[in-house]
């Protein structure tokens, strides 16, 4: 077990004061909490600059861990208590509690189960330790699947129980998905989650949505957005293609003179819930052909000297 | 088959983070979190309902106040600031998607 030398992770001097211990966790706490920076490796990064604050804002925690220190230092990669240390009792010194039960080895080796037994003003102490872990797990689901109500069976690791009296475990559990769920959304799943400790009631499963991507529909609330391509000659001159929708093609008039971005609304052909039926647009997309023909050139060369379409106009302004 | 359920109550929300209620009524004064059912005010906060999103952003507020040791209306800014962040994030994506619809060479970096 590896030496952790908290003055050093606090970045502070071990004659700092409680001022200046306070300040250094602030700032590393701010760049490292996961709430505020949800980047790789942070977490742990944080848990270990809380643990270090845990230790040395409490007077009492910090003379052990002083005493410690000296001894310490001098095997910091295969470090082992004293012989014969002991940590001393809990005098329960206040504070608000910064971690939440989840300390290294080499804390609990040096103060054993201390660090849980800190309480925070405005939580029930009881049943936070009863009651079982919520888990949240992301759920990709299809478009088309949520369209009408659909059963899903979902796969996740249950992590090992506090205590260190399970290991890891796979679940497996037939869920189902009501019509009309958005991307983002949660469903809670009562009951599912870690079971509880003591007859703790049991925490729940959260199913975070995340609707996939799909290869041809965009997603904007309740509607969807389909982006069309059109030929040159059919956005001038109109023309009534077969579009794709959610469920089955429909065909779609496109008048003449369209331009790239128009939007053509198709009503009720979004997405569905209880309460709402979203529609479609369909985006105009014009599309030059990559290669053209002599013919073809020479009737855009007409086109060329019988129009007098300028398309920079604004420039000119 | 398990029951899918998208909203929690006020008694509920105070046992799964095992808080006082008071707690809840604050992080709703501050904003943080709005019940579903709150633009009728007659409704006393034993009947609030919350969508079950709620859960995710009342944790995360209780984080930041114990971890960070800022006060309510900071946390009220910083969740708020989070909020629009995803909102933009995920708004981004969508025009992200439908640019490359429409040039799909395009480099967004």
């Amino acid at each position: 077990m590896e030496f952790k030398d908290y003055y050093k992770i606090l970045c502070v001097e071990p004659d700092a004061n409680a001022k200046t211990i306070k300040t250094a966790y602030r700032k590393l706490a701010h760049k490292y909490h996961p709430d505020m920076n949800p980047d790789e490796g942070t977490e742990a990064k944080f848990k270990e600059v809380a643990e270090a604050y845990h230790v040395l804002k409490n007077e009492q925690l910090r003379a052990e861990f002083d005493e410690l220190r000296q001894y310490g230092s001098q095997s910091r990669h295969d470090f082992q208590p004293p012989p014969g240390w002991k940590a001393r009792p809990n005098t329960g010194q206040p504070g608000g509690s910064q971690f939440h039960g989840d300390f290294s080895d080499f804390f609990n080796s040096i103060f054993g189960g201390r660090g849980q037994s800190h309480h925070t003003p405005g939580f029930d102490q009881a049943q936070r330790s009863a009651r079982g872990q919520d888990i949240e797990i992301e759920l990709p689901i299809f478009l088309e699947e949520t369209l009408k109500e659909s059963q899903k069976t979902v796969e996740f690791v249950m992590p090992a129980g506090d205590y260190a009296q399970t290991a890891p475990s796979k679940k497996h559990l037939k869920v189902k998905i009501p019509q009309g769920v958005m991307d983002g959304e949660r469903i809670r799943l009562k009951g599912q989650g870690k079971p509880g400790h003591q007859g703790g009631t049991a925490g729940d499963l959260y199913l975070h949505i995340r609707v996939v991507p799909h290869p041809l529909f965009d997603v904007r609330g309740h509607n969807i957005i389909i982006t069309i391509p059109l030929s040159p000659w059919e956005a001038a001159l109109g023309t009534k293609i077969s579009v794709p929708t959610l469920d089955g093609k429909i065909h779609l008039t496109i008048p003449p003179d369209s331009q790239s971005g128009d939007k053509l609304r198709v009503k009720g052909k979004g997405l569905k819930n209880k309460e709402l039926i979203g529609d479609m647009f369909a985006v105009i997309k014009v599309t030059m052909p990559e290669k053209t023909s002599e013919k073809g050139k020479q009737l855009w060369q007409e086109l060329a000297n019988s129009e007098d379409f300028d398309p920079r106009l604004e420039w000119s302004m | 088959m398990s029951e899918t359920l998208f909203s929690i109550s006020f008694d509920e929300l105070c046992q799964v983070e095992g808080i006082e209620g008071e707690l809840i009524i604050e992080i709703v004064e501050y904003g943080i979190v709005i019940p579903i059912n709150k633009p009728s005010d007659q409704i006393c906060y034993e009947q609030w309902l919350f969508d079950t999103g709620a859960i995710h952003w009342v944790k995360k507020a209780l984080r930041l106040r114990q971890d960070l040791e800022i006060d309510w209306v900071a946390i009220a800014m910083v969740i708020k600031l989070m909020q629009q962040k995803e909102a933009l994030q995920k708004e981004n994506r969508l025009y992200q998607r439908q640019l490359r619809r429409f040039i799909p060479s395009v480099d967004l970096g």
